[in-house]
């Protein structure tokens, strides 16, 4: 089962406006199976990033704008916002990146055993360590 | 520095500390042709874990990375229960320690999407091709997007 902060994260997701904010009164009943005070617990303390001092805040999701208003941090706002939009851009641009891939590097790397793909990488990295350095 | 994989991944092996090879360098394990050089970890975020993470880092003298030198900074439980990604450097190279992988979830999520593979010898957990999509698809920078055209060809390779 998934923790409940990733599971009050994806809501929060779910719920929230474009910019990110959205009311904490509207979350506990996307959460049916949480507890509706563990729910607000996690948005205004546990997750809270400018919770007060005395809070025990451990993940920096969420920031609290106003009373009851709350805005998802940006690196956590498209945590499942992205995963459910569709994707259809992203086809797009990698129809366009789609050609940068040289497959002939790729077959390389997949005659080789995992251990050789990354020795072949660590050796690729000190090739450019020493271009850097000369 | 050039890192040393095999030092990072044979610690935490030896002190059986439960986590994912995720990131570029699971990419690179399941084909990919690129240069990284930092290796991310998703790790399980329970105390006892936690316990053998910190153990297993200590003879790599891990700190910050990118933090003024002189910045008190001490990896043992009591750090790593107060935060949850931590991007470091160590003796044997940059590592970084990720309690969730967006797009997927916590250690749980990430483990229920991995494949064992067999790296320097020893049994890794490695995230599979559908873990990387999902995290490169969530994440969605432009590098993301150039990764998923690489896994497309990876999987056209492998059929």
């Amino acid at each position: 089962m998934e923790p409940i902060h990733t599971q009050v994260l994806a809501a929060a997701n779910r719920l929230a406006a474009a910019d990110g904010t959205f009311a904490i009164a509207g979350l506990p009943a996307m959460l049916p199976q949480l507890n509706a005070a563990t729910v607000r617990t996690h948005v205004a303390s546990r997750c809270c990033v400018n919770a007060p001092s005395h809070h025990q805040s451990r993940y920096r999701y969420f920031r609290a704008l106003r009373r009851g208003v709350y805005r998802i941090e940006p690196a956590f706002r498209h945590a499942t916002r992205r995963g459910r939009q569709p994707i259809a851009s992203q086809e797009r641009i990698l129809a366009q990146v789609d050609a940068g891939v040289d497959a002939t590097l790729v077959a390389a790397s997949l005659a080789m055993t995992p251990t050789e793909r990354l020795e072949t990488m660590r050796r690729a990295a000190r090739s450019l360590d020493g271009l850097h350095r000369s | 520095m050039t890192p040393d994989y095999e030092s990072i991944l044979t610690t935490l092996d030896d002190h059986k500390v439960d986590f994912v090879i995720v990131g570029a360098i699971a990419l690179v394990l399941q084909g990919s042709a690129r240069v990284t050089r930092d290796l991310d970890i998703c790790y399980a975020r329970e105390q006892a874990n936690l316990e053998r993470l910190a153990r297993a880092l200590k003879p790599l003298a891990p700190t910050l990375r990118g933090a003024p030198p002189d910045l008190p900074f001490t990896l043992d439980v009591a750090t790593l229960k107060a935060g949850l990604n931590f991007t470091l450097q160590s003796t044997a190279g940059d590592l970084d320690l990720l309690g969730e992988i967006t797009g997927i979830g916590g250690y749980a999520a990430v483990q229920r999407l991995s494949i064992a593979m067999p790296v320097y010898g020893r049994d890794q957990r490695v995230l599979s091709l559908d873990g990387l999509e999902r995290a490169k698809r969530a994440a969605g920078r432009l590098k993301d997007l150039a990764d998923l055209a690489e896994i497309r060809e990876i999987r056209r390779l492998s059929r």
